[in-house]
């Protein structure tokens, strides 16, 4: 049986390549079971979406211009989010550098939320309801998760067993590109880039040494797994 | 002394409410092992014994165990490949024949059965780890009547799992929950 290596499962963000057309949301939603809250709801901030565009303005109204952030769970080395929860719902899987949330176990305190400084995990205020012909279209290798439970951005882990048990079933190793979240699949300009950054040979590995790189809030010291690529006027060279 | 009486006869009923407690809760565990453990009911009887005597290997019908999550259940066509010349005059195979001229699909009941919040994958039990199907699913050869010999709960997985060389990887939670 081939040894299955340690992973570091990584995204690169290109921002000069978002348009901020959220195809990735519609892709998240569909792949994920995620439900689709009523506008008023989303309104209160009840509204579910794993990953969703920051939208940012830039300069005065003739000369204005918009800047998107795509923004999901940032799969933290560090996670703010765990160590607060009472009951282990919201784990480090270190083997794989993923954040897991464990709808069994969650009891919906809410911790996790209120410790997330990227507000990127979301609570069940309500059970899931798809209206036809949604309900035809759940996918069969995603929990849909209950009222009262915490859920977020999982990088596609169902994809990532699917094509982890393929490789083991061909006895071979896993390829780089082989795994490919919702969101990456679905990007038109290919603004996102999925992959192990712990093989140097990865697409993401190489991308990640990128001078224009940074992370998110990282003077918290989170260590996100995402990194972005700047884009817009600060990337010009002086 | 009419005082210590009323609290004695009290004590009495509590003790006796607490006692039937206990008693429905054994009770309600012991209904709900049961009907994990059950032998359901088949639309046609179906002795597994008879097919693997006959050398008939258990991925011949159940194929998708080396290539799916799922091991699958074979279409009445191919039950009636073989049983057009075989033991065609037997009863249970008629009700097979009926099903086929009526083209449709024989509603077997489930025997083992898995949590939804469960992922699990003959693949890679069955390729990757090498494991017969007797491993989980018992002596299937010998059963006149296919039952479950294992309750398949976490702590059945786990016992297999934390055994395993793999063990730091197997244990994990998104192993089989995602």
């Amino acid at each position: 049986m081939a040894k299955t290596p340690h992973r570091e499962w990584a995204m690169i963000i290109d921002l000069d390549k978002c348009t901020g057309c959220g195809a990735c949301v519609v892709a998240c939603h569909a792949e994920n079971n995620v439900p689709i809250q009523t506008e008023q709801e989303i309104a209160r901030g009840r509204g579910i979406h794993w990953i969703h565009i920051e939208r940012y303005w830039e300069g005065a109204f003739p000369r204005v211009k918009a800047n998107f952030l795509p923004l999901l769970c940032q799969q933290c080395e560090r996670a703010p989010c765990e160590p607060v929860c009472p009951v282990y719902a919201s784990v480090r899987s270190d083997r794989e550098n993923l954040n897991l949330q464990v709808y069994n176990r969650c009891v919906g305190t809410r911790y996790c939320q209120n410790n997330d400084p990227y507000k990127v995990r979301f609570f069940n205020w309500f059970e899931p309801v798809f209206d036809e012909p949604l309900n035809q279209q759940l996918n069969p290798d995603v929990t849909v998760r209950s009222a009262g439970v915490m859920e977020k951005c999982t990088f596609c882990v169902q994809r990532i067993r699917r094509a982890e048990e393929r490789a083991l079933a061909e006895n071979r190793a896993l390829r780089d590109g082989e795994v490919i979240p919702a969101c990456v699949q679905t990007c038109p300009p290919s603004a996102l880039v999925f992959g192990d950054l712990a093989d140097p040979n990865s697409a993401v590995a190489k991308l990640a040494g990128d001078r224009r790189k940074f992370k998110l809030l990282e003077h918290l010291g989170t260590e996100p797994a995402i990194v972005y690529l700047k884009g817009g006027e600060s990337n010009v060279r002086a | 002394m009419r005082a210590t009486m009323k609290s004695f006869r009290v004590r009495l009923i509590a003790f006796g409410i607490f006692v039937v407690v206990i008693l429905l809760l054994a009770g309600g565990v012991f209904v709900v092992q049961a009907q994990a453990q059950a032998t359901p009911q088949q639309p046609v009887p179906f002795p597994h014994v008879n097919m693997v005597q006959s050398g008939i290997p258990c991925l011949f019908c159940h194929a998708d165990a080396i290539r799916s999550p799922t091991a699958g259940i074979p279409s009445v066509e191919k039950c009636m490949g073989c049983h057009k010349f075989i033991a065609t005059n037997t009863p249970a195979i008629q009700k097979v024949a009926d099903y086929y001229q009526r083209g449709q699909p024989i509603p077997w009941v489930r025997v083992n059965r898995l949590p939804r919040f469960v992922y699990f994958s003959h693949q890679v039990h069955v390729v990757a780890g090498a494991l017969n199907c007797e491993r989980c699913h018992g002596d299937v050869g010998r059963m006149t009547e296919f039952q479950p010999v294992a309750r398949m709960t976490m702590g059945w997985c786990l016992n297999c799992h934390n055994a395993q060389p793999e063990a730091d990887r197997l244990k994990d939670c998104v192993v089989c929950h995602r």
